[in-house]
């Protein structure tokens, strides 16, 4: 009954679904950037970072693009640009979470801006690349690239989950990371087999991405809780 | 091996040295903090410039005392520890 809601008002039900994760991404950057605001810790500033550009995707992916339209000559013409930046900070996003976990290994010295530094410029670079093949050979390269993300993402953890040094949260964390990576597995898939990216599916796909920024939501919840 | 103290860790400890004696002088402090003279520096600076600890000079001689954000600190410091550690930042 609720996915025949949700088919028969889709265009409503993605604008309620990008302003739930839009508030989950403010909540965890407000909670974030006050840590790192008191402790000054390199790590806080890139995981905040990421929830900030998922939140301005999913603002450009699914409100933006409804609320305005500012070249009503040329129908298509802005959503089409909106799309590109909402799949840039999509992916900047992914790129600042995966960097949340390595940043250690990189960095000996603070860095004063966390956005615009020398060290973010790979990161831009790569983001910018992945767009532009995206956008020239239209083959689902972003969709690729987040699972590819996701799934270095994952590995990163495997090893420090191997080496022993984490904690029962860090674990429940690395549970998260394998949501993400499932939800952007399947949306891959969705796009390259035929005939698999009806709205039965593409429901489940956004079911996943909601159950993956909830419970970072969830978590984050839990670690400030004094 | 001794496993290396983490930058948060070492503001904890300094400000909690701070915090236990309640007035400390430089030398003191950087025998009890564990740190080269250099690292010790900088880490008091920036404690100084982030208003953790302040600088007085007492009776000719300079002690350290904590404040009251300093102190704030080290109450939310096992939230950052926490909200660190689970996200494996």
């Amino acid at each position: 009954m609720l996915l025949e809601w949700i088919v028969a008002n889709k265009e409503f039900a993605k604008i309620i679904y990008a302003l739930a994760v839009m508030f989950i991404c403010g909540i965890i950057f407000l909670r974030a950037d006050r840590l790192f605001k008191i402790s000054d810790y390199q790590g806080l500033r890139y995981f905040r970072n990421s929830f900030l550009f998922y939140g301005l995707g999913f603002f450009t992916q699914l409100i933006l693009v409804k609320i305005v339209d500012p070249l009503p000559s040329c129908p298509g013409l802005f959503g089409f640009w909106v799309g590109i930046f909402a799949k840039f900070f999509l992916l900047l996003a992914s790129f600042f979470l995966l960097y949340s976990l390595l940043w250690k290994k990189f960095e000996r010295v603070k860095n004063h801006h966390s956005l615009f530094n020398l060290r973010m410029v790979p990161i831009y670079l790569l983001s910018l690349i992945v767009i532009l093949f995206d956008l020239i050979f239209v083959a689902r390269v972003f969709e690729l690239s987040q699972l590819i993300v996701f799934f270095f993402m994952a590995l990163v953890m495997i090893n420090t989950l191997i080496k022993g040094s984490n904690s029962r949260s860090y674990k429940k964390y690395f549970l998260v990371i394998s949501l993400g990576f499932i939800a952007s597995l399947f949306n891959y898939l969705t796009f390259i087999i035929p005939f698999a990216g009806g709205s039965g599916n593409r429901f489940y796909i956004y079911l996943l991405n909601s159950a993956f920024f909830f419970l970072f939501f969830y978590f984050s919840y839990r670690a400030t809780k004094k | 091996m001794v496993k290396k103290r983490e930058r948060l860790e070492i503001i904890r400890d300094i400000l909690i040295i701070v915090n236990k004696k309640r007035e400390i002088g430089p030398t003191r402090l950087l025998h009890l903090s564990n740190l080269s003279p250099q690292m010790f520096k900088e880490y008091v600076v920036s404690l100084e410039e982030k208003g953790f600890i302040r600088k007085e000079i007492l009776k000719n001689k300079k002690k350290f005392t904590i404040t009251g954000k300093g102190l704030q600190f080290l109450e939310d410091y096992r939230v950052i520890e926490k909200f660190v550690d689970s996200f494996g930042l």
